[in-house]
């Protein structure tokens, strides 16, 4: 029986995966054709840049003007700096259908009907998505490469860089699908719960962007709330990823699922 | 006979910390033996999804305690869950899976299927299993809903309402089937809120009210108490009301130009000598819901109805009153 619902929900959703794929895909792709193709063609892009105000590009999450301004700052800020939040869309959609979309609609009874403990459905279906959203950044990663070799005029990395850069966002996803996870568990009702799991992830990363807009230690240290400031996408391409940042959040989306099983094997079954 | 399905003190209150707490099961004793079929009856709201969504272990009882196979359905839900078959009430299937996609995957949980099984359901059933679930009319979700709880040959099966939105031919299909697996030793449970439709398969029937069980019978002693509505359409206005009226065991008689309506318990033979002085056109039969049954049987509060038919008063006390 072990996996079942593992392999049943990748069956199911594996089109999902790769229709996200493909629009995260395009989206690297268009971002290489981007690139200026000269130092000079820079200088449009610069002139925009340095005409706004430093609290507005923080508001964009530029934390560092010069970052942006060489080829693989531009695709870091660009790509890398948006992939996660749109990303997110995905993540709540993935953790609402670990139970609240089934709870809400009825067909949880089925499930639990079977010979099948409360605590499999949420890990084998949570494990599920994580993998599908493991997919959706294999796409990615193919779409870097695929770009970066039509834009080697411009931009010369390893292809290591890409790799372990979009690796880097893995634990974000993880973390919003299984926070998710948790909140659908407490809220229940699919509504309820998209729209916390919304907040949550929205709310993370303003929370990050504002508290860095900040000169206030306190305010400043908010950020850290956020896992968004774990993460530091826009320059995962050009300085790597934190181990210990990527661990903590691994660590943190695992204390989600406990919670989530714990609620979930405790409370009842909404009608 | 061994106690296939029993609970002791059974109680469910929903909202227990809110400022309106609401009971929908109360202390319910009931057992359900090996080899029986025993129908859970009751009005819409009575308890009896809360009582075998608690027998599933979907939801925690508030006090008491429920097993099956003589084991807790808290600490032994997975164990029990191997060997029962479930119906539930509105069954959800997800929609853009084929019915033989879904069967394949519960027969997988459930350690394996066997498809010549199935199809021979299917085929008794008259239901194609090729289909997608959104394309099945609702008559057809719950042919699908019995295949899965019968699928795996369970030893004890619950369901309910089973025969809600099946018509009438797939009713006596589905009254063979429960009747064949009970020929099997096996034990059924089944909720449902019209009399009718269960009073030809089952033993024994337990009826609920307000959360709280009122009577366990057999279905002999609790169809003296049935009743049906009839309407006669005559060729001509209604000229024998008072005679109708006066005939034995019929009650709430109104007259509507060539229409007479009544409710009638009892024979048919007294009522049809008088009825037939006129020119019948047309005979309207409609068995009575249990809400009716039980409202001419108790009343509205519950308790026995001190206008209550002597047919009914007769059945009344024939009937194995449990509280």
């Amino acid at each position: 029986m072990t996996g079942i619902i593992f392999i049943e929900t990748l069956r199911r959703s594996w089109k999902q995966m790769i229709y996200w794929g493909i629009g995260i895909s395009v989206l690297g792709i268009y971002m290489f054709s981007a690139l200026p193709s000269s130092p000079e063609g820079y200088e449009d892009f610069i002139k925009v840049i340095e005409e706004m105000k430093p609290g507005a590009l923080k508001l964009v999450g530029v934390t560092d003007i010069a970052s942006i301004m060489t080829p693989e700052g531009f695709i870091g800020f660009a790509f890398f700096g948006y992939t996660l939040l749109i990303l997110g869309v995905f993540a709540v959609i993935a953790g609402l259908n670990v139970s609240a979309v089934d709870e809400d609609n009825g067909s949880m009874d089925v499930v639990l009907s079977l010979p099948v403990p409360r605590w499999h459905v949420i890990i084998e279906k949570t494990l599920a998505y994580c993998v599908l959203g493991m997919g959706i950044l294999v796409m990615a990663f193919i779409s870097l490469v695929i770009g970066a070799q039509t834009a080697t005029d411009r931009i010369n990395l390893p292809i290591e860089k890409y790799l372990f850069a979009v690796i880097g966002l893995a634990p974000g996803i993880i973390i919003m699908i299984c926070a998710t996870v948790f909140i659908a568990t407490i809220m229940r009702r699919r509504s309820t719960a998209a729209v916390v799991a919304g907040t949550f992830v929205v709310g993370s990363y303003l929370l990050n962007i504002l508290a860095g807009l900040t000169n206030a230690e306190i305010a400043g240290q908010l950020r850290y709330l956020s896992f968004f400031s774990y993460m530091d996408s826009p320059t995962m391409l050009t300085n790597g990823v934190s181990l210990v940042s990527a661990m903590a959040l691994i660590i943190i989306s695992v204390i989600f699922v406990a919670g989530a099983i714990r609620m979930f094997e405790r409370r009842d079954i909404a009608v | 006979m061994n106690a296939m399905i029993q609970t002791e003190a059974l109680t469910k209150t929903y909202g227990e910390k809110s400022k309106k707490p609401f009971t929908a099961l109360s202390n319910l004793d009931l057992a359900v033996q090996e080899g029986e079929i025993m129908g859970f009856l009751g009005p819409n709201g009575a308890g009896k999804t809360t009582t075998i969504r608690l027998l599933l272990d979907f939801i925690r009882p508030t006090s008491g305690r429920a097993t099956i196979f003589g084991k807790d359905v808290r600490e032994h839900s997975v164990e029990i869950h191997r060997r029962i078959g479930y119906l539930p009430s509105e069954l959800n299937l997800w929609k853009n899976e084929t019915a033989l996609s879904i069967i394949r995957y519960i027969g997988k949980m459930r350690g394996g299927v066997d498809m010549k099984y199935v199809h021979q359901l299917a085929e008794q059933l008259e239901f194609d299993v090729t289909k997608r679930i959104r394309a099945y009319s609702t008559g057809n979700k719950r042919k699908i809903g019995l295949i899965l709880a019968l699928m795996n040959r369970p030893d004890v099966l619950i369901l309910d309402e089973p025969t809600s939105g099946l018509d009438p031919l797939m009713q006596q299909v589905f009254n063979r089937m429960m009747l064949d697996f009970k020929a099997e030793g096996k034990t059924v449970f089944l909720s449902s809120h019209v009399l009718g439709e269960v009073q030809e398969i089952c033993d024994r029937v337990s009826i609920l009210r307000h959360g709280k069980l009122e009577t366990v019978a057999t279905v002999q002693n609790l169809t003296h108490v049935d009743f049906r509505w009839i309407t006669l359409t005559y060729r001509e206005p209604v000229r024998i009301a008072s005679e109708l009226a006066n005939v034995e065991g019929v009650y709430d008689l109104s007259v509507n130009g060539n229409s007479v309506k009544f409710r009638m318990s009892g024979e048919f033979q007294p009522l049809l000598d008088v009825a037939t002085r006129q020119y019948v056109v047309n005979m309207n039969i409609k068995e009575a819901t249990l809400e009716e049954a039980f409202l001419a049987f108790y009343g509205d509060n519950g308790k026995s109805n001190g206008k209550a038919t002597s047919s009914i008063k007769k059945s009344e006390r024939e009937l194995e009153v449990v509280k």
